[in-house]
């Protein structure tokens, strides 16, 4: 590798939705990694690049308005520029927005002119939309070098490469001239109209067409559903045999490493803890978690760079604002229909602290990709026919959709009584960019985000999963008088279980199961089978007999459905949660609310169906 | 003579421009700083159901808020 002379630090700053995040990844490709900024909840991406033997550290700034300090990010981007510790300060702008983008650029010039590059992105959008930017003229009149780009394609990036390189190289002065926000606006004024020319006056008309259809009181909402039906189905029915094939593989390698640690003399006990209990419980969860999750999350990047997301938050603001909670809240649940601790981690789009809380804390009343399979084995086996050959992935999926609609009712519930009682305050204010949308490099979502999710599940079944398998094993193979621990436990528990519509092994499993819910219907099993070690789920059919054997009733499906939705939330969720908030106080409380909800709700249905 | 209205009852599809805004309005900054401000150009595109939230275009982007905030900012058609 060619040794590098220099480093350099650049800073890339912009308003959210102009393609920053296009520039970072072209530029830095998988050299890259997101963390947090010192003693903040705030995103910080790094990332770094070779070019002409130096290399460039760029500092990715969180997306902001402006540089008042309202809320964190806002905090963080404007400290970190005043500070003027980089060697180049890249302003991404928009350039079919250029009216408030050149007043966000303005605003920054007038601190650190010397190191600042304008890189108006967006560049092919705006031909197609008929808006053409003179950036000699503009680069002229604000004394400060101006690049087009087109990021998604790369077209430009190499300019702006060696833009950044003259920028970093050159001696810089620190003049700050502040400018009033009437000054501000005056000046973008005048730029704008030497600069931009636009051919008509609606440049934004099959954007202004599509919101017609998305936001109209008619189809808005039915034509929300039929998307989240869309993605749920595709999940469902696209994981089926990837999922299969992953659990044959799995099994197929496990009978190889037990062969092989035999061979070396490996004494059966540790043979059997290794394979039996870590193995099968590691191998178990990736292929359960990881097909799903590599589907949901590309379709759900897609929805999101299209910029489609920001309109269902429009559409359900009215819904949401009357359970006192927040219209973004829409979004951070349907982040957690992938992930339950990602949609934690993405409440932090709401400013307002109270409102960001009751986010996380219901977070979990969802369920995520790693109950869908849990919840469509139950659908299947008690709600759905056998006979409906390729209709069935269908029906499962719109009994799914139907359970979250659920799900979303008691989240608004509970975020009303949250509001209510223990979070009390002040409605914030609700502001929402709906950004043109956009063609998604397809392509590249779909890579970036396999990549991502498949070290995701990867790291999740190694740091939770592995220890589960090894204590259920344990659980299952050490007797204490005449029957394992794990049977005693399900013993002890039986009496709630049953109070709940469950049994002592149900609740065992979904205790067992806080690491990982997908092992929780292995551990049902293996604890009816009297077994030793988890073991795949037979064909459903069979399945259904087991359970049946051992009292399962429509009444048990019922209730188990509802217990699988809410109960509490998987280790990893519990973890973001307290890593999110700082506070040992409202991760119990993110514990105990869907845990309450739940008991509440299956001692409902199990009364009443007992007296029916 | 333009009417003075408030953004919330300006007709969906109309044109205005904004000259003035409530002090009670908690979120003066931030609109201000999304193009919210006297003297600028808006366009009234979508209501949400029962009024609320409302989307303009202003500052060459679309920006949606809730109709009570709207209620405190004048305009003239």
């Amino acid at each position: 590798m060619a040794e590098v002379s220099k480093e350099f630090t650049i800073a890339l700053a912009g308003n959210p939705n102009v393609g920053k995040s296009t520039v970072f990844n072209n530029f830095t490709g998988l050299h890259q990694h997101t963390g947090n900024w010192p003693g903040k909840t705030v995103e910080s991406s790094q990332g770094e690049y070779i070019y002409n033997n130096s290399k460039y550290i760029i500092q990715d700034l969180p997306g902001t308005y402006s540089l008042t300090p309202n809320s964190a990010e806002e905090q963080v981007t404007s400290d970190y520029i005043k500070s003027g510790e980089y060697d180049a300060l890249v302003i991404v702008l928009d350039a079919t927005c250029m009216e408030r983008n050149i007043r966000f650029a303005l605003s920054i010039i007038s601190y650190v002119k010397s190191k600042v590059i304008l890189c108006i992105n967006l560049i092919d959008e705006a031909e197609k939309k008929g808006i053409n930017i003179d950036d000699k003229k503009m680069s002229e009149m604000l004394g400060v070098p101006v690049i087009k780009t087109a990021a998604r394609s790369g077209k430009g990036t190499e300019n702006l490469k060696k833009e950044i390189e003259i920028i970093s190289n050159s001696s810089q002065d620190t003049e700050k001239t502040e400018l009033s926000r009437k000054d501000l606006t005056e000046l973008s004024d005048k730029i704008l109209d030497a600069c931009c020319t636009y051919k008509s006056d609606n440049t934004d008309r099959r954007d202004r067409q599509i919101d017609k259809i998305l936001l109209s009181k008619r189809f808005g909402i039915p034509v929300m559903l039929m998307m989240l039906a869309c993605v749920f189905w595709i999940t469902i029915a696209g994981a089926n045999l990837p999922s299969e094939l992953l659990n044959k593989g799995f099994r197929l390698l496990g009978e190889k490493l037990r062969i092989g640690l035999s061979i070396i003399h490996c004494p059966d006990l540790v043979i059997s803890a290794m394979i039996d209990g870590v193995y099968t419980a590691l191998t178990w969860i990736v292929s359960v978690m990881l097909p799903p999750m590599a589907i949901f999350f590309p379709l759900f990047t897609l929805m999101e760079d299209s910029g489609y997301l920001p309109r269902i938050a429009f559409n359900l603001d009215t819904i949401f604002r009357k359970a006192n909670a927040h219209g973004k809240q829409s979004l951070t649940i349907a982040m957690g229909f992938g992930c339950n601790a990602c949609g934690v981690t993405g409440c932090r789009i709401i400013d307002s602290p109270r409102e960001r809380l009751i986010a996380i804390i219901t977070n979990s009343l969802v369920p995520c990709n790693g109950r869908f399979p849990m919840l469509i084995a139950i659908i299947s086996m008690y709600f759905v026919g056998a006979s409906l050959g390729a209709a069935e992935t269908l029906v499962q999926s719109l009994i799914l959709l139907l359970l979250i609609m659920l799900s979303v009712v008691v989240t608004l519930i509970c975020s009303k009584i949250l509001s209510k009682t223990v979070l009390k305050g002040m409605e914030s204010s609700f502001i929402l960019e709906l950004p043109p949308y956009r063609r998604p490099q397809i392509g590249k979502v779909i890579i970036r985000s396999i990549f991502d999710r498949t070290i995701f599940v990867l790291l999740r079944a190694i740091s939770a999963a592995a220890p589960a398998g090894l204590l259920i094993w344990i659980l299952a193979n050490i007797k204490i008088g005449d029957s394992t621990i794990l049977l005693q436990i399900t013993q002890m528990l039986d009496p709630i279980g049953r109070a709940l519509g469950l049994d002592g092994a149900i609740l065992c499993a979904f205790i067992l199961g806080f690491p990982a819910n997908e092992i929780v219907l292995p551990i049902i099993l293996m604890i009816y089978m009297s077994g030793s070690t988890l073991t795949e789920i037979p064909d459903l059919v069979q399945f259904k007999e087991i359970l049946t054997a051992n009292g399962w009733t429509i009444t048990t499906a019922i209730c188990m459905l509802i217990f699988a939705l809410f109960h509490f939330p998987c280790s990893t969720t519990c973890i973001t949660i307290w890593k999110e908030t700082h506070s040992k106080k409202w991760t119990l409380v993110s514990i105990l609310v869907p845990l309450i909800a739940g008991v509440i709700l299956c001692l409902a249905v199990n009364t009443v169906t007992n007296i029916l | 003579m333009s009417k003075h209205i408030t953004l919330t009852d300006a007709p969906t599809g109309s044109r205005c421009m904004i000259c003035g805004i409530e002090e009670t309005l908690s979120v003066k900054q931030r609109l201000a700083e999304l193009g919210f401000t006297n003297g600028a150009l808006v366009d009234k595109l979508y209501t949400g159901s029962k009024g609320s939230p409302i989307a303009f275009r202003v500052s060459g982007a679309v920006i949606a808020v809730r109709s009570d905030d709207a209620k405190k900012i004048i305009a003239e058609i």
